[in-house]
């Protein structure tokens, strides 16, 4: 019985363990916002009026499904023309910002109106070797204001972990 | 022997031919340059009225040469010119200014649109302009020629500029033309006048009404066309717009990265990312 119990904890600490090492970044839910989805490579949380916090993790490579590899600043450079350009959002800041856990990063601020009604679109951008990790979030000015702190929360709490 | 009549009706037929072919400007119809008015300058009504006062021609073939040497006498002159001076030289007549229809857009990003749409109306009215359309998309801005420039670039520092673009069209040619043929055809209907004085007869009479007719409608169209090109000569026009760039109208030299992921950034892929993970 021990050493089934013991077999079992083996293998239930190795998926987790197996698990933790495909992670390529951890962030803290607010109190204020629900975690709609956490896997991997994507999380979503919202609060209760819409505003919407996203990360998504694209790897970089040679491969099909993979990214070509670029600096950070060019794909900075391809956000903010893409959400000006195709989006007509109109770039109100660009700053730089750092991980939890160090790593540099670069955040724009766009607004934009939807049926007359201002609102606020936030990319935030990290590049490591392998991966482009995208975090946006975004909701009704108004709104959005009202959820901020919660909103820099998430923000200041991503760790890119690869 | 040929009747009065005939003469006098083929007079009538061939008076538009002879008079089209004059090819002499001069300088009482030369267009006054629109500078910076604050209100719509008239352009060319001096010419217009010196050409409806002048004296009759004597004839149809000395029409021309009668009409440019009345013209010039009559002649309200410009300030910078004596009153009693001899016809200024054709290369000196302020008809050789250019005459410029100056027009622009300006695509602004699609935030705070009507806040920046206010400022625009209060900047475009400081200017002694106006405003000749408006939708929640965009607004049409007529501002005097000579603050064209200037309310271009303090248009563009009201938001996030995505595109502006500005031409000036000559019309000085198209300008030109239309007071020859102004002046033509107000001589044609004085000339058309006298003779339906002198008509003895019912036919001639008709026949000279009906072309009378036929001109002053012409003169109204032509004074209209007229009208028109001052007003846009004097006030240019500037179209603001708020909207995104859309795909097919990105320009040449543009490249927007074929990947999916910069595709699905946004608010839209944003907002309903939540529905598409419950």
């Amino acid at each position: 019985m021990n050493r089934r119990v013991l077999w079992l904890s083996l293998i239930f600490s190795l998926v987790g363990v197996a698990a933790a090492g495909c992670a390529t970044f951890e962030v803290e839910t607010p109190s204020e916002m629900v975690a709609v989805e956490e896997a991997n490579r994507e999380y979503v949380a919202m609060t209760h009026r819409g505003v919407v916090v996203r990360s998504r993790v694209y790897a970089q490579g040679d491969g099909a499904n993979e990214v070509p590899r670029a600096e950070h600043d060019f794909w900075v450079e391809a956000m903010r023309e893409r959400m000006r350009t195709a989006g007509g959002y109109a770039l109100l800041t660009e700053t730089d910002v750092t991980s939890r856990d160090g790593h540099r990063g670069t955040r724009l601020e766009f607004g934009r109106d939807h049926d007359g009604r201002p609102y606020q679109y936030w990319l935030t951008l990290f590049v490591t070797e392998d991966n482009i990790h995208v975090i946006d979030t975004g909701g009704p000015e108004e709104r959005f204001d009202e959820a901020r702190d919660a909103v820099e929360s998430a923000l200041n709490s991503y760790t890119v972990l690869r | 022997m040929i009747p009065r009549s005939m003469c006098i009706i083929l007079a009538v037929m061939l008076l538009p031919t002879g008079i089209a072919c004059a090819s002499q400007p001069d300088s009482a119809s030369s267009p006054t340059p629109a500078p910076a008015p604050t209100s719509p300058a008239p352009l060319a009504d001096d010419a217009r009225v010196v050409a409806e006062s002048a004296p009759m021609a004597q004839a149809p073939g000395a029409g021309q040469a009668a009409t440019t040497r009345s013209r010039a006498e009559a002649q309200t002159a410009p300030a910078e010119e004596p009153a009693e001076a001899t016809p200024p030289e054709t290369d000196e007549s302020p008809q050789d200014v250019q005459q410029l229809i100056y027009t622009g857009s300006v695509i602004l990003a699609i935030y705070d649109v009507d806040d920046t749409q206010q400022r625009v109306v209060e900047l475009v009215e400081s200017m002694d302009g106006y405003i000749s359309e408006r939708t929640s998309e965009k607004l049409t801005a007529r501002v005097p020629a000579a603050s064209f420039r200037d309310a271009m670039d303090d248009i563009a520092e009201l938001g996030d500029v995505l595109d502006t673009a500005w031409q000036a069209q000559d019309v000085t040619e198209e300008v030109r033309d239309l007071e020859i043929r102004l002046r033509n055809a107000l001589e044609l209907r004085d000339r058309l006048e006298v003779l339906l004085e002198d008509a003895e007869t019912v036919e001639e009479a008709l026949a000279i009404e009906s072309e009378l007719e036929r001109i002053t409608l012409e003169i109204e169209r032509i004074r209209g066309q007229l009208d028109s090109f001052e007003h846009r000569i004097a006030y240019s026009t500037i179209d603001v717009e708020f909207r995104a760039k859309r795909m097919d109208e990105v320009p040449d030299d543009e490249f927007l990265l074929p990947f999916s992921w910069l595709q699905q950034l946004g608010l839209e892929s944003l907002l309903r990312s939540p529905e598409v993970h419950r």
